[in-house]
């Protein structure tokens, strides 16, 4: 075997074990030392390639499929069952919110949220300007005067049947959705906190305009709410 | 097959190559959020079609099969984002030494490396597959595959191999 040869053959596979290539190592040094640096570096790539995987990840795959045969069986089941009991659910869920108005507003809230959770995810980048900010805060009557840090998206969406403004900004630890949502007292809520297993949320209200933050940290949604205070200049309409 | 085999069997692949699946869809897409992405795509297509697995020896292969079959899909739905190569983030897991510089290199190198040159490589090296196993996976004839498995490992040692010589004359 030529020495062009050896090496091309090393280079595809460091761990060709046929024979010709082992006599080629073992009588000549030359080429026994390539073949450790061929190995050596194959073990570096190695190592490279080797980059750490997501802890959990494999119980979220199990989870996913757990979740999806779930979904099947719920296709499959067909049922006046099911619907009598989904709408004894409904019912209670419902008897369980009315009593808590709070609730009902910070469940919406966070509804909305995962409804639109690509905005949340990285997956939606608009690059909002501040002037196109500004238009549509006009209707709110608000301005902001100075940018927060980026706004990856801005725009009305329908909050439980009032035109509000949603918007999504930059924070420390991830992104922040804020929601402007005019006439909040018809919501019976209260300005205070809220939280469930993911994000936090800050909600208050200017005048009857109510300034709602969420993020996944607990410090970014309220640093939102200052800057908001901040930025926002209202106006009487 | 029963529900509880199947559901089983579906476990075993998942806990013996889910990491494997994940460092070949990180490889792909440089990123590790989609990579995560991909790989539960992967894992739940492999979950509905798990019947159509009949050799368990050919378990990893068809999973790479499925997962660059979604790869490509998701660059139907999304054109190619050209990456710069600064803005990769480098996970830095060990302490400075020797290896670990050659590491960071190889790490650039294998980023800067066209596909078509670091998916044979991959395919070789965190698949364990054989030339073969490669040009029938790639659909390429396995002359192809050598020469670019030679040409991919030949970049890597001159990037290195020229990355080591300046060193010398550096600290010479």
């Amino acid at each position: 075997m030529d020495d062009l040869e050896f090496r091309r053959r090393l280079y595809a596979d460091p761990a060709d074990d046929d024979i010709a290539i082992l006599e080629a190592i073992q009588s000549d040094a030359k080429r026994a030392k390539f073949a450790d640096e061929m190995k050596h570096m194959d073990a570096v790539i190695k190592s490279t390639l080797n980059v750490e995987v997501p802890e959990g990840l494999a119980e979220r795959l199990l989870l996913k499929q757990t979740m999806d045969v779930h979904q099947q069986h719920k296709r499959k089941a067909r049922s006046y069952i099911a619907l009598a009991a989904s709408v004894a659910f409904i019912a209670g869920i419902s008897l369980t919110l009315l009593r808590t108005p709070d609730a009902q507003l910070s469940q919406h809230v966070l509804a909305h949220v995962y409804h639109e959770i690509d905005t949340m995810e990285g997956r939606i980048d608009e690059q909002v300007e501040l002037r196109q900010v500004n238009a549509k805060l006009a209707s709110y009557g608000a301005q902001m005067n100075q940018s927060q840090e980026h706004i990856y998206y801005a725009n009305h969406c329908d909050f439980d049947g009032k035109r509000s403004l949603h918007m999504v900004i930059e924070g420390d630890d991830g992104r922040v959705t804020v929601f402007l949502v005019p006439n909040i007292q018809s919501f019976k809520h209260k300005d205070g906190a809220f939280a469930d297993g993911r994000f936090k949320g800050i909600i208050e209200t200017h005048g009857d305009v109510g300034i709602i933050t969420v993020a996944e940290s607990q410090q970014d949604a309220k640093k939102a709410q200052q800057q908001l205070q901040q930025n926002l200049k209202w106006q009487a309409i | 097959m029963s529900d509880m085999n199947k559901q089983k069997r579906y476990e075993a692949l998942v806990h013996a190559l889910h990491k494997d699946l994940y460092r070949y869809a990180y490889w792909l897409t440089h990123d590790q959020s989609v990579a995560e992405d991909l790989v539960q795509e992967t894992f739940l297509r492999a979950w509905k079609a798990l019947d159509s697995l009949k050799d368990e020896k050919a378990a990893k292969s068809w999973l790479i099969t499925i997962l660059r079959r979604e790869n490509a899909r998701r660059f139907e739905r999304k054109q190619l984002e050209t990456v710069d190569i600064d803005d990769i983030p480098v996970a830095d897991t060990s302490s400075s030494c020797e290896v670990d510089m050659e590491q960071q290199l190889v790490r650039r190198q294998m980023q800067m490396l066209s596909p078509e040159y670091r998916e044979p490589l991959m395919l070789q090296i965190i698949g364990g597959f054989s030339g073969d196993e490669i040009a029938q996976q790639l659909s390429l004839n396995k002359n192809t595959v050598m020469t670019r498995l030679f040409r991919a490992r030949n970049q890597l040692k001159e990037a290195l191999d020229s990355v080591r010589n300046r060193q010398e004359q550096y600290n010479g």
